[in-house]
């Protein structure tokens, strides 16, 4: 497996700031990281890659990579993603939202786009709060977790991402954290090569605006955390469901054969007498 | 599509056939009424074209859709009414900020909100000039006939490809929902996207041209590797808060089409050459308004109409050229006066308005009163 | 302590935001905070190649064995 350096300076924007924008022990740098190993393990070139970012803090990544790239409005990635292949189907069409990106404000496009089965690989990067505007809970912030707008804890259930997309038609989904970081590219090529929409849910630690407002530690010991309750899917079904306590299933979680979008639109055309190139 | 010359043909219906004329290969929408024919007319001739045909799941989504499509080099277009253009208002000023050229057809019904689904209105006047926020452009036309319905939106997909903007195609209900026989124009000029002229590295998306030329646009996968955001950018498309750069960057979007009015204005005169007397219509009151004017020149008064084709950029300097021997300016619409207000910018103390909001088009008979009341 | 060439590791203290994941997530204990914050290595001969620190850098600011031309490295005293 090529270390990160070595695959990052090939795709980084040379021009670009660095260091990036991201604060100290940002797990979106580490998840950024897996997705350039992913690629440069698949055979695509950077013309035919389109990254698509929403807005928020993982909304930037699309500034740093040398691909076709699209910072769209906020929660709106995935129906520019979905735009852009249907429009050319050879591209790679890849979309990076936060958690408050895709499933708050955008969330009615996260479910229609899985619904779908479009040929899309969709990054959600999970820090469990909104980090660029300052703090705020998001749709998968834990109960009685702070934030800015949550200052006597959170009384709102936070979505399960994995579980929701797998119930909307996903038919790849998998789960990595910024720990697991070597497991989380390979998870994203297998997602880049599945055909169909795939979701691949990267936890990471924001250490300030949620770390430190909930005293979980250095970012090292948020990546613990991570480690110490992250286990198999197996071994997670197994676990009653009244004394799973923080666990989490971590691998692919879903993976069903499934004919996409763009062929069954393909037989849509033939059907009309339209010729499919 | 069968060659069709001769045909009769509803407003929406041929919108859509205009659209394909100009070579939109894109549509993305959803479901309202008075727009729906729209969808449903390019749902089942899309495929047939090898073009691309999907209902998003709301107007947010559709608007997304087709600038993600135009990205990828496909002419596209959306189409909804009131409440779905609403929706969409983020989106097109996404559209206007990252230069991404696309057609927006808004068929009006009545508002606000719910407001008369099925029956007309021409309240979105001001909606399709400053629904979105902050300082942008805006190219809106207007038709007033099927026929019009056609030629105008090949000329929208003009328009938004040479200036690389969004363009709206404003219409009311009546004109979306009537059917005409109409000829259709076997050769309409019809502009299609410009290709880059320089080499990738020397590619920047966003710096226009000495002279005022537009860099082309280039498509996501053939080389052009760059970056599009919706924030304020250089010329090479990367955010910037560099005062320079944004005053820049904000002039030249609005600069754009503020340097080409002469080609981006349309209007038609109706007997005003002798006229003292000047109805500003558009839209299917334009219809009601020739009548009137035919009405009034019955009875010797001289009467004539501005008609504008182009609603925005407003046609202001057509109406301070001839301001000077107008005694009044009378203005019909299905609203309570958002074109009146623009004419009064032009003409103070010489507009007076006639305007209707019960759902009904202002009758020539309405138009025709107003007039002889003016004259008198 | 100057890194010789024959140093496993390389750390950019111009991308480097002394965020002590590397030291922390180190499985044999190599690298340490400098006085000045910025982590190096303490006991080189202690590191096996395993590549945590580079993987689990966010900011890339630390690489394993240069091998190749390394685009920018900062002396680090």
């Amino acid at each position: 497996m090529m270390r990160t350096t070595e695959a990052i300076y090939k795709y980084l924007r040379p021009d670009k700031k660095f260091p990036h924008m991201w604060c100290p022990g940002c797990g979106i740098g580490i998840v950024m990281g897996a997705l350039v190993r992913a690629i440069e393990n698949t055979e695509l070139t950077k013309d035919e890659i389109v990254l698509v970012s929403g807005i928020g803090c993982s909304g930037r990544i699309s500034t740093y990579l040398d691909f076709n790239t699209l910072h769209t409005t906020h929660g709106r990635a995935l129906t520019f993603a979905t735009g852009i292949k249907l429009a050319n189907p050879e591209l790679t069409v890849i979309t990076v939202m936060g958690d408050g990106d895709a499933t708050a404000i955008g969330g009615n496009h996260l479910i229609h786009a899985c619904r779908r089965n479009i040929g899309i690989t969709s990054i959600i990067i999970n820090n469990n709060i909104y980090g660029m505007t300052g703090g705020q809970y998001s749709p998968t912030t834990p109960m009685e977790r702070k934030a800015s707008t949550a200052q006597y804890g959170s009384i709102e259930k936070p979505f399960d991402i994995c579980k929701l997309v797998e119930a909307c038609g996903a038919t790849f989904v998998a789960r990595g954290t910024a720990f697991h970081a070597k497991m989380l590219d390979a998870m994203m090529l297998r997602a880049l090569n599945h055909k169909g929409f795939s979701v691949v849910e990267a936890m990471s630690q924001c250490p300030v605006q949620y770390g430190r407002r909930n005293k979980l530690g250095t970012p090292m010991d948020m990546m613990q955390w991570f480690k110490d309750n992250s286990v198999s899917s197996p071994v997670f079904d197994k676990i009653p469901p009244d004394e799973v306590d923080e666990q989490f299933p971590v691998g692919v979680l879903v993976n069903k054969e499934e004919k996409d979008y763009i062929d069954r639109y393909r037989d849509i055309v033939k059907k009309a007498g339209g010729e499919v190139p | 599509m069968n060659k069709r010359n001769e045909v009769l043909l509803q407003g929406n219906e041929a919108c859509a056939m205009g659209a394909l004329a100009a070579g939109m290969r894109f549509f993305a929408g959803y479901p309202i009424t008075p727009s729906t024919e729209i969808a449903e007319f390019l749902a089942a001739e899309l495929p047939k074209l090898n073009g691309t045909f999907i209902q998003m799941e709301d107007e947010i989504s559709s608007m997304g859709a087709i600038i993600g499509a135009s990205l990828a080099g496909t002419k596209s277009m959306t189409a909804t009414s009131g409440p779905g253009f609403s929706l969409m208002q983020e989106n097109i000023g996404f559209a206007s900020m990252a230069e991404v050229p696309c057609v927006v057809v808004n068929v009006m019904r009545g508002g606000p909100s719910t407001g008369m689904p099925t029956r007309p209105s021409q309240g979105d006047v001001m909606q399709s000039r400053w629904g979105t926020h902050g300082d942008h452009p805006a190219i809106v036309l207007c038709p007033k006939s099927v026929l019009e319905c056609y030629t105008l939106t090949v000329r929208a997909f003009n328009l938004a490809e040479k200036y690389r903007t969004p363009v709206i195609v404003l219409m009311d209900g009546i004109v979306g929902h009537m059917w005409e026989n109409i000829e259709i124009p076997p050769t309409l000029e019809v502009i299609d996207r410009a290709k880059p002229t320089v080499p990738p590295e020397w590619y920047h998306p966003y710096e226009n041209l000495p002279g005022g030329d537009i860099t082309p646009l280039a498509p996501f996968g053939q080389g052009y590797r760059y970056h599009v955001t919706g924030m304020v950018h250089d010329r090479s498309g990367f955010p910037t808060l560099d005062h320079d750069e944004v005053e820049q960057g904000l002039k030249s979007i609005i600069n754009k089409i503020k340097n080409n009015l002469h080609d981006i204005i349309d209007i038609e005169e109706y007997l005003l050459k002798d006229a003292d007397i000047c109805v500003v219509a558009y839209g299917s009151v334009a219809r009601s308004a020739r009548e009137a004017v035919n009405m009034a020149r019955k009875e010797g008064i001289k009467a004539g109409m501005l008609r504008p084709i182009t609603l925005w950029p407003f046609p202001r300097f057509h109406l301070e050229g001839i301001t000077g021997r107008m005694k009044t300016f009378v203005i019909p619409e299905m609203n309570l006066g958002q074109v009146y207000g623009e004419v009064l910018k032009s003409c103070p103390k010489k507009a007076v308005r006639v305007t209707r909001v019960d759902g009904e088009l202002v009758t020539p008979d309405q138009i025709f009163s107003k007039i002889q009341e003016v004259s008198s | 302590m100057t890194p010789k060439n024959d140093e496993p590791i390389h750390i950019f203290s111009s991308w480097c935001k002394q965020c002590g994941i590397c030291i922390a997530i180190c499985p044999k204990k190599v690298l340490e905070k400098g006085p000045d914050g910025y982590p190096y290595a303490a006991r080189p001969e202690d590191c096996i190649l395993c590549g945590m620190c580079d993987v689990h850098c966010p900011d890339y600011a630390i690489t394993l064995q240069a091998k190749h031309e390394v685009k920018e490295e900062v002396e680090h005293e």
